[in-house]
């Protein structure tokens, strides 16, 4: 390991940056707060993008490494020990000036602080800490913050830091405990697990990413129902506004990241863990990073080896069906079919699976069940269920709202009358559908207008429709 | 009778003030158009009637609007009169007639054609003001002042001001907007302003020290943070149009 000292702060920036930049997550969202006078800084609970990198990803936190000297070998990472590349470290001055310049230039929303393991995880937690404090009580830094919890690190340097920061989050990388052994022989499941427990219970329940589409009382979210939904504040602009005595402890909660593809692990089983994940530990979001094979490791896809961004992006909508259209991940996937048909959007695979369902009258189905027919979003459901008080909705109506006409008239009628003659057939309907996102898969997979979806996600820009 | 011609300023106070006279001479519906002064060609069997803005009437309509078709609506009519598009105020005229008549509930027209224009007009403000909060960059003068320039569409100043305002309460910042050449001031612990430039003026200002060295370090960092396995130019250009990167520092040089 070569530690380099007297390194010029953009080289240190450079170095710094690249060992973290395989982190997903850059979202600046989950928190509003005001300005204040004396300092510097508020945040937007819908989070604010600032730039676009070349890989179409969106740039909103200054998205560093404390240092990129690390005692542990996990194999899918560049910071690994058996890495020969070169070290370095930042100091609190450093991390506060490029925080506080950046920010002040609209650069940025704030900053993403994450870090390898200097000789162990405590002291490292402890140096993120100092750094910290200094940005927001020095530099009156009142921007977003997010921090990783080393697994491992004393639980008091970590409520101190949480005091600090808006979000924490720390990990899983891979969805099996068996996945992790084999790949990070430093951690285990339950190192990883105790700080997002000991954030969670600091935090207080209620705060899970998953947003009920409420029928009250627990009933089957299919049930009819006449408009009977109850939408919860934070469905609008993600916004919960936290009782008062827990307003300072990472007010927009925890998120986790697993990398795809580096392991076998299935479809099924990720999207069960992250379900379990924003259920038991109320985590905000959950990440999913198509693996960048970039070590030569037996245990490893060759270097060089394709990311799979499609089954990704995949992962992303369906994550999506779980957070924001009352989906479980037992009716997208089972046992039997643990994986993801690539080709079609899964909230489409499970309409086509469920015709028995179809076709739905727009101006009588409840809320939840708007929700499931594919071209009509969170938005456009939402919409359908105001206007429809006043007026009765035609197929004219439904383009007007927003609705995805294209994709939602296998599904829909209106007034009866379904907008074209067609078969209500599994394969037919498949093939008609499969025409329309041919060409958008096909960039998809060759990456051609991969759109990193957390940010519109985030942002309740785009539902999958 | 002659068609009428309302020609205004092109403000929210204009509009709005010449909604209150078109309102208060009782023109019939077929025969009156509101259209904006600069850019407007003058037509024969017209009668033209030029609107002085007057603060008072343009809050009166704010105020009624409030009232009675809610703020919602009032909010959607503010973003409209910013808007770039020639019918915009044809549609906030309309857009009031019908609030006027369905009070509160006409927000939730979705499948009326006037009211989807309106919503339209709306939005596409907000986004064009949203995507500036995001992609404004700012330099500093040798004074400390922070100073930015934008090109955009639709006038979205007066949209950027409080979000900047409550972020930078200890800075003195300007915003150019050159099409429009308007400049949004902001002095440290004051409240903001907006204030038509003249072009030298507006040159002046923008004339702040280059090229320094947070500039340079920016741009090391977004070189650096794109993952080379996953380069995709369109899905950027899709995200942030060239059209926005005129004076955002990363695409410079
Ligand atoms: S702990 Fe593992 S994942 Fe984290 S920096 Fe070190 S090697 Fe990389």
């Amino acid at each position: 390991m070569t530690i380099m000292e007297d390194l010029s702060l953009e080289e240190k920036l450079t170095i710094l940056a690249d060992g973290a930049k395989y982190d997903v997550a850059c979202t600046s969202s989950g928190v509003e707060r005001k300005g204040k006078q004396g300092m510097t800084g508020n945040t937007a609970a819908c989070g604010i993008c600032h730039s676009f990198s070349a890989d179409g990803r969106c740039v909103s936190l200054l998205k560093i490494l404390y240092t990129n000297e690390c005692i542990y070998d996990c194999k899918y990472c560049v910071n690994r020990k058996s890495n020969d590349t070169l070290r370095t470290s930042f100091t609190p001055e450093e991390v506060c000036e490029l925080t506080m310049q950046f920010y002040r230039r609209n650069y940025i929303e704030g900053l993403f602080l994450s870090s390898g393991i200097r000789n162990n995880p405590t002291q490292t937690m402890e140096e993120i800490y100092i750094a910290l404090k200094m940005l927001r009580e020095e530099h009156h830094f009142n921007g977003y913050i997010h921090v990783k919890a080393i697994p491992g690190a004393d639980p008091r340097v970590i409520e101190m830091v949480g005091y600090l920061a808006d979000r924490m989050s720390t990990n899983l990388e891979l969805p099996t405990a068996e996945g992790l052994r084999e790949l990070a022989p430093n951690k285990t499941r339950q190192t990883i697990l105790t700080p997002l427990r000991q954030i969670q219970n600091r935090i207080g329940g209620g705060y899970s990413g998953i947003h009920r589409i409420g029928m009250q009382g627990g009933q089957d979210l299919l049930m009819k129902g006449e408009d009977n939904y109850t939408l919860m504040e934070r469905q609008d602009n993600g916004l919960m506004v936290p009782p008062k005595n827990r307003k300072n402890f990472v007010p927009a909660g925890q998120s986790t990241q697993m990398i795809v593809g580096a392991t076998s692990e299935n479809d099924y089983q990720i999207l069960s863990v992250a379900q379990a994940l924003y259920r038991q530990f109320d985590l905000r979001r959950v990440f999913y990073s198509a693996y960048i094979a970039l070590n030569d490791d037996s245990d490893l896809p060759a270097v060089g080896t394709k990311p799979p961004l499609l089954r990704e992006h995949r992962l992303y909508q369906a994550d999506w069906l779980l957070r924001f259209y009352g989906f479980e991940a037992g009716e997208l996937l089972t046992e039997d079919r643990p994986n993801f048909n690539v080709y079609l959007d899964p909230k489409c695979e499970w309409a086509l699976r469920h015709l028995e369902l179809f076709p739905v009258e727009v101006n009588q189905a409840s809320y939840a069940m708007l929700l499931r027919v594919p071209g009509i979003g969170v938005k456009s459901a939402r919409r359908i269920v105001m206007a429809r008080r006043t007026v009765r909705i035609t197929f004219d109506g439904l383009k007007r709202i927003g609705v995805v006409l294209k994709r939602a008239h296998y599904f829909i009628t209106c007034g009866g009358k379904m907008l074209y003659q067609t078969k209500i057939d599994e394969d037919y309907i498949t093939r008609r559908i499969l025409e329309l996102d041919h060409k958008k898969n096909w960039e998809l997979d060759y990456d051609i207008t991969f759109r990193q979806l957390s940010l519109f996600q985030d942002m309740g820009m785009e539902d999958v429709s | 009778m002659n068609r009428v011609v309302y020609l205004c300023e092109d403000t929210p106070d204009g509009i709005f003030t010449a909604i209150y006279d078109a309102w208060a001479a009782g023109i019939p519906d077929g025969q009156l158009s509101i259209r904006v002064e600069d850019n407007y060609m003058m037509e024969f069997f017209t009668d033209y009637v030029y609107v002085q803005t007057d603060l008072d009437k343009a809050v009166k309509v704010a105020r009624s609007v409030s009232r009675k078709i809610g703020h919602e609506a009032y909010d959607m009519m503010y973003k409209a009169s910013l808007s770039c598009e020639e019918e915009k105020i044809d549609v906030i005229y309309h857009f009031l007639k019908m609030g006027f008549t369905y009070g509160p509930t006409v927000v939730t027209m979705h499948t009326n054609d006037t009211v989807c224009r309106l919503f339209e007009l709306s939005r596409t403000v907000t986004n064009e003001a949203h995507l500036f909060r995001e992609f404004v960059r700012f330099g500093e003068s040798e004074e400390g002042i922070l100073i930015a320039r934008i090109k955009p569409k639709n006038q979205v100043l007066s949209l950027m001001a409080h979000h900047f305002a409550d972020r930078f309460p200890e800075e003195h910042f300007v915003i150019l907007d050159e099409t429009h050449r308007m400049g949004l001031f902001h002095e440290k612990g004051k409240k903001w302003y907006l204030s038509p430039l003249a072009v030298d003026v507006l040159e002046r200002i923008w004339t702040h020290s280059q090229g320094e060295k947070y500039e340079d370090l920016w741009r090391s960092f977004f070189r650096t943070i794109a993952i080379r396995e996953r380069t995709n130019p369109k899905c950027q250009r899709n995200h942030c149009a060239l059209r926005y990167r005129d004076y955002m520092v990363e695409f410079q040089r």
